[in-house]
């Protein structure tokens, strides 16, 4: 394996952070990563899409594949044999791995602002949630959904402030985040896209924003004035600010107010 | 007051990219990916799906370089 003059290729980096390469081809690897910013970077984007697609990969998406033939008699068979050995259950009783790396990933995703959603809330996992700081919705539970396209209609409209969200709703929306028992003052219950860019009275552009997160509600609303102001001033495309903000609105944040950081304390 | 239910044809709905990246891939790609998550070996992906190890590393690195893509908003896929 030839590393010294050229940089890994991504299978090359995948096999590695895998284990599924030799002793001496991992020790080149490595060595390789040690002084080179860029395969380190690419390894950690494949972490954060190994990330990705395990959160994708638990709402059972793939139900909706055709199943695979005899697999899961041969799988059947595999496990039989993998329990003689045991090594081999042992490797089967941990199908963890990823799940480890999900962990790593997420951390080193963050740091990078590559993840849409960082708080993923289980329901298993309920005495967590009730202190968990939501400060981006869960994509799977509010992509954002706006009724308003027109740019006219949009602007015309004289009352900017966010309808206040019923009891039952707020209600449901905690139990879908899965923080039923958590103190209701302390999230406002969110419009991702708000209805003063066209956003929609619907559950899935509602959800829990935390007061206490740096990035809370108060923030994003300062966001929502900036987009508000450019798309009727005929700066921005409305479609775009309501993409914008639904995708990622600490990044559209960053992205109109120039800076890393709320601008100031809320 | 009862929240409106909105019409669902006209909403506009967003998805994570890194789902609509995974919709995308060829059909063998996204099995590959599946068994691998559910703890899958790279010989046993092989075995199950009747394909060479080199074929199982290439299928999944390529799935994963288009999902990184995606998530990290570059459209330039090639």
């Amino acid at each position: 394996m030839k590393l010294e003059n050229s940089h890994l290729s991504d299978e090359q980096l995948l096999l590695e952070l895998e284990g599924e390469v030799s002793g001496r081809e991992q020790t080149a690897i490595r060595c390789h990563l040690d002084t080179c910013w860029q395969c380190r970077t690419r390894r950690q984007e494949i972490e954060t899409a190994i990330a990705e697609f395990t959160r994708v990969h638990q709402r059972k998406l793939d139900a909706a594949l055709p199943p695979i033939a005899g697999s899961r008699a041969r799988l059947q068979a595999r496990l039989a044999e993998a329990s003689m050995r045991p090594a081999r259950s042992a490797r089967f009783a941990m199908p963890g791995q990823w799940e480890r790396v999900l962990a790593t990933a997420a951390m080193t995703a963050a740091a990078f602002g590559l993840l849409t959603t960082y708080t993923v809330v289980s329901r298993r996992n309920r005495s967590v949630a009730e202190t968990t700081a939501v400060f981006i919705p869960d994509s799977r539970l509010t992509p954002g959904a706006a009724t308003l396209a027109d740019k006219l209609a949009v602007c015309a409209q004289t009352n900017q402030k966010n309808k206040e969200v019923p009891p039952a709703v707020r209600k449901q929306v905690f139990q879908e985040y899965g923080i039923a028992g958590a103190k209701p003052e302390a999230y406002e219950v969110d419009y991702l896209v708000t209805p003063a860019l066209g956003g929609a009275d619907d559950l899935r552009n509602l959800w829990p924003h935390s007061y206490s997160a740096t990035w809370n509600a108060r923030v994003k609303d300062e966001l929502e004035d900036r987009l508000r102001e450019m798309v009727c001033s005929g700066n921005l495309d409305l479609t775009e600010a309501q993409r914008e903000i639904a995708e990622n609105w600490i990044a559209a944040y960053k992205k109109y107010f120039h800076t890393e950081q709320p601008l100031e304390e809320h | 007051m009862p929240i409106r239910v909105t019409d669902r044809d006209a909403l506009a709905v967003w998805r994570a990219p890194s789902l609509e990246a995974t919709e995308a891939l060829p059909e063998q790609d996204r099995r590959c990916l599946s068994l691998r998550a559910e703890g899958l070996r790279y010989s046993e992906i092989a075995g199950v799906l009747d394909m060479s190890l080199g074929a199982v590393s290439m299928s999944l690195a390529r799935s994963l370089a288009r999902i990184a893509r995606a998530v990290s908003g570059d459209v330039h896929e090639t």
